[in-house]
């Protein structure tokens, strides 16, 4: 059996050198910019208050980022999808899954750069080159991992983004909340990490190899205890960056306490990468993966939706809601991965409009924390459509997709996730997601209602202490958001056609 | 394509509307539902015999859903009522209401998923637009009530989606178990077994009779009635509650008739307890838009009644009343919207003796109050008189001697006479009498009297000539019943 892997790898249609090397453009161009972005940081000193608008980096850094981002999404969207190879001695995925979740991990880096500066500056912290090279990193880590054929590849990436996820979270060492809950990620995360790293370990004694392919082909025929109990680790570890109950405890603890940018581009940008990975491993794991996937995904997949959404209801700060709804979020995305290679593009079009939705909403929220300078609870809100009718008209869009109310792009994504899984003969899974829905739209719509709901009744004094905010470039991010719901909602078949092969 | 620009010119100048400033956005939003309406008597051309109008293109292929619009004997009546309807109650919207072009635009907004869900000749499609035209009627609701918003709205959108999430369930499970081959079109899913059908009917009648609504499913209406704006109410009752009956009578006769067949009995009871419910509440109640309130309870009540005779002259007479229902309580509505815009009373206990004070509203509100309860000769009269009679027989047909369908009739028809004495009672409180304790107000001036008489013009051609806008339901009912 050994002996037929190399062969069956010669058969592969393997590109030429060249070609090899223009598959990893997206990983060069994302390191180019954190350096760019690190040496235009080191260009001057941390300018004093005052003189804030002379020497700001945050100009050339957004302009950089701007462009090379959008010639990234305009790669990845025009990359001929009927090819899917092995690049880089073996070692990177080049298929549909890497292309679809580079270009969604892009997308959240791009709007996490257009918005994180400016939440900065509401803090006095001015250091945006910084920030945007540890974005920049952190979404290498992402494509990285989402496209590793190797394990050693994928637990680098891991650590690649996480490491910078690290410092992303406590970016506000001035607050309290921020550091304590940047230490809490620190300190879970790293375990998780190396319980998958365990994990990666055992399997490789089981199998002998760290290629999946090649894991595929042995796991394919004999299943051990031993790569069962290194699958079980690595499914903890890829689980926890999901936040799936029971490992979302650290969730919403950090989501609260990292600058709201951050948890936008995180809550996102994670799931996609952790997603993928898991989509891998699971492929990678064949006899073994089956087992497991009924007896505890499903199980896990409903706990998440069910606790998530419970948790989210009672919650005051908008903020905890939507940490909250993530766990529920990454309850429905499981779905895929229990029901089977079916879901493949059902999964990348619910990813595609939860990252609408949800940075859509997290950044609205940002623009409101901007202006109230203060922790958002949801009585904070009533009203906000007087005052700030672009956000607050943005911030319903938002909410109104993620509680996948037609025709917003959310619904499209439930529709599709869960009739695939209908039509796989899944029933629980689909009636529990309905159930969660319902759950979801009470208190997405809910906020969405007190947003244009009458602030006579209130007292009036709270708006007493409104701050100017001038934050263009975030809600030229919220709005780009807007329209992307609008849009899958409208016409999701302009993505679905993106996604032209399997796995 | 006429009626995708008929589709279209709503909800794009409902957006625009939202970006305006108040002043202009009414008479921008009225120009837009005017235009609309014409293009509507445009498409239909002349009702009695009239050719449908149908679009149809591919839109998302893997989910079963097609862009497939039609204008047909069982909508046009709504299709055309929608436009018009939403042009009256813009009309009608206080100048110096706060932020009035966010008001008007969504209107226009659910007006526009209004038009879309009659048109609907998809299921998916049709899904779609009965969510979506939540989200307008929850912003008019949060936005403008004139208390406790955010409660009402919140409790209106509980109850809805707790019927209508288990609705997609349903379209979810035809649209990926491979029902026909061209998707989820109305026209291709009569095939279903009747197991199948038994099955998926009950999530889609849910959400139906919690639209409508009927007892025991009406938990959001009194507060939703009661504390909306009355332009928001007029729209909402004339039109959203027949997004409910509309349904029934679509979706249950082309997807699901053999499933309606068979609750169809105890369809009619729950409607006849609806219709004596909605009739006793409105006797005792207390204030201005409560006894409309309940009034339409009940005669949503029969209109779904007649649906479930499963009978042409029933069916008909419901398909008609709909548009009768829609243009009397519209009417009413519409006409304590101008109440409202003078500041009276909501209390039924601070009026009386309005007539004398205010002639003209006096005389257009006996109008549709006699228009509401049933009176020969006005609107409501031919439905309600149909759906009786077609119940009646019926029942006749199966069995000769008296059986429950007779006794549910005769208390159907009991509610016709309980609503002459709530609507009868309404008016002498309010119009009749000693003079309650309220500012005297101004009558209705030219634009409000001619606002007005558009429901009091129409209530009179339905009742008068009734067989001209029955005959497009008559001829849809042949094809399916």
């Amino acid at each position: 059996m050994n002996n037929l892997l190399p062969i069956f790898l010669m058969e592969l249609n393997r590109p030429t050198v060249f070609d090899d090397k223009i598959h990893l453009v997206p990983l060069f161009v994302l390191g180019f910019l954190m350096a760019a972005a690190l040496c235009l940081e080191l260009r001057d000193d941390p300018p004093s208050e005052g003189v804030a608008g002379e020497t700001s980096t945050k100009p050339a850094i957004l302009g950089l980022a701007v462009i090379a981002l959008t010639g990234l999404i305009g790669y990845y969207v025009t990359w001929d999808g009927a090819l899917s190879s092995l690049v880089f001695h073996e070692m990177f995925y080049n298929d549909t899954l890497s292309r679809m979740s580079g270009l969604l991990i892009t997308v959240c880096a791009l709007l996490a750069v257009l918005s994180g500066p400016d939440e900065l500056e509401r803090f006095k912290n001015l250091r945006g080159g910084e920030f945007c090279a540890l974005i920049f990193s952190s979404a290498l880590g992402m494509i990285l991992m989402a496209s590793a054929a190797n394990t050693m590849l994928m637990f680098l990436g891991l650590e690649l983004f996480s490491i910078a996820l690290y410092l992303l979270c406590i970016y506000l060492p001035d607050r309290e909340r921020c550091r304590e809950s940047g230490m809490k990620y620190f300190l879970l995360s790293s375990a998780a990490s190396s319980v998958l790293l365990y994990g990666l370990a055992l399997l490789y004694g089981a199998t002998g190899t760290t290629w999946l392919l090649e894991m595929k082909a042995t796991t394919e025929l004999t299943q051990s205890g031993l790569s069962l109990a290194g699958f079980v680790l690595v499914g903890i570890g890829l689980l926890f960056k999901l936040a799936v109950v029971p490992f979302h405890f650290w969730a919403p603890d950090v989501y609260e306490g990292a600058p709201t940018t951050v948890t936008a581009f995180m809550s996102v940008a994670t799931k996609v990468a952790a997603l993928a990975a898991l989509w891998r491993t699971m492929d990678a794991m064949g006899l073994v993966s089956v087992r497991l996937t009924v007896l505890i995904l499903f199980s896990l997949s409903i706990l998440s939706i069910l606790v998530g959404n419970f948790l989210a209801l009672s919650q005051i700060s908008v903020k905890r809601m939507l940490a909250y709804s993530g766990v529920a979020n990454a309850g429905y995305l499981l779905i895929a991965p229990v029901v089977g290679p079916t879901m493949f593009k059902a999964m990348l079009l619910y990813l595609a409009t939860y990252l609408v939705g949800n940075i859509g909403a997290f950044l609205a929220l940002a623009l409101v924390e901007a202006r109230q300078n203060r922790e958002i609870r949801r009585r904070d809100i009533v009203g906000l459509f007087q005052e700030q009718p672009w956000v607050a008209g943005c911030f319903a869009i938002c909410l109104v997709s993620l509680a996948g109310i037609p025709p917003a792009a959310g619904f499209m994504g439930k529709f599709f996730l869960f009739g695939q899984a209908i039509a796989e003969g899944q029933l629980v899974l689909p009636i529990v997601g309905i159930l969660g829905s319902l759950i979801g739209a009470a208190y997405y719509l809910g906020t969405a209602i007190s947003l244009f709901s009458n602030p006579l009744e209130e007292e009036e004094a709270s708006n007493s202490a409104l701050l100017s905010e001038n934050h263009l470039t975030t809600k030229a991010a919220l709005t780009i958001c807007c329209l992307g719901v609008i849009f899958l909602g409208i016409y999701p078949g302009a993505f679905l056609n993106l996604v032209t092969g399997g796995l | 394509m006429m009626i995708n620009v008929f589709l279209g010119l709503p909800l794009v100048a409902g957006l625009a509307t939202y970006l305006m400033r108040d002043r202009g956005a009414k008479g921008f939003a009225a120009l837009a539902a005017g235009i609309q309406f014409l293009l509507g008597l445009s498409l239909v051309g002349n009702l009695s015999s009239f050719r449908s109008t149908s679009y149809f293109a591919t839109w998302i292929p893997e989910l079963g859903l097609n862009w497939s619009l039609a204008i047909d004997g069982a909508n046009v009546l709504l299709v055309l009522l929608t436009p018009l309807i939403t042009l009256l109650a813009i009309g009608l919207v206080g100048d110096n209401t706060p932020r009035l072009s966010a008001l008007v635009a969504s209107l226009l907004l659910l007006d526009g998923f209004l038009t879309g869900l009659f048109l609907a000749q998809n299921l998916g499609l049709f899904y779609i637009f009965f969510e979506a035209m939540l989200l307008p009627a929850l912003i008019l609701i949060a936005g403008w009530a004139k208390r406790d918003g955010a409660t009402t709205a919140t409790r209106f959108l509980l109850f809805t989606l707790v019927g209508s999430l288990p609705m997609l369930l349903g379209v979810l499970a035809l649209a990926f178990s491979g029902v026909g081959g061209e998707g989820l079109e109305f026209s291709s899913m009569g095939t279903l077994s009747k197991q199948r059908q038994l099955y998926l009917f009950f999530p889609f009648l849910l959400a139906f009779l919690v639209k409508m609504p009927i007892v025991p499913f009406h938990g959001w209406l009194p507060d939703l009635y009661r504390n909306s704006p009355a332009v928001v109410t007029a729209v909402i009752a004339a039109l959203m509650s027949k997004a409910g009956t509309y349904g029934l009578l679509k979706v249950g006769l082309t997807v699901f008739p053999l499933a309606l067949r068979e609750v169809a009995g105890s369809l009619a009871v729950l409607a006849v307890f609806s219709i004596l419910y909605g009739a006793f509440a409105a006797l005792g109640a207390e204030s201005l838009k409560e006894v409309l309130a309940y009034s339409s309870l009940s005669h949503i009540a029969m209109i779904a009644f007649g649906i479930v005779s499963l009978e042409l002259n029933g069916a008909a007479g419901a398909g008609l009343q709909m548009a009768g229902h829609a243009i009397a309580t519209g009417g009413l509505f519409l006409l304590v919207a101008v109440m409202e815009n003078r500041n009276l009373p909501d209390k039924l206990r601070r009026f009386g003796g309005l007539a004398p004070l205010a002639p003209r509203m006096g005389a257009l509100a006996l109008f549709l109050t006699l228009a509401s309860l049933g009176q020969p000769g006005l609107g409501s009269f031919p439905g309600e008189l149909l759906i009786l009679t077609g119940y009646w027989n019926a029942a006749s047909d199966i069995t000769g001697s008296l059986t429950t369908s007779h006794l549910l009739t005769i208390a159907a028809a009991l509610g016709i006479i309980l609503a002459a004495a709530y609507l009868l009672r309404w008016y002498q409180r309010v119009f009749l009498g000693e003079t309650g304790t309220y500012r005297i107000p101004k009558d209705l001036d030219g634009l409000e009297s001619a606002i007005i008489l558009v429901p009091i013009a129409l209530t009179v051609w339905v009742g008068v000539a009734p067989s001209m806008f029955l005959t497009p339901i008559q001829v849809w009912l042949d094809g399916v019943l």
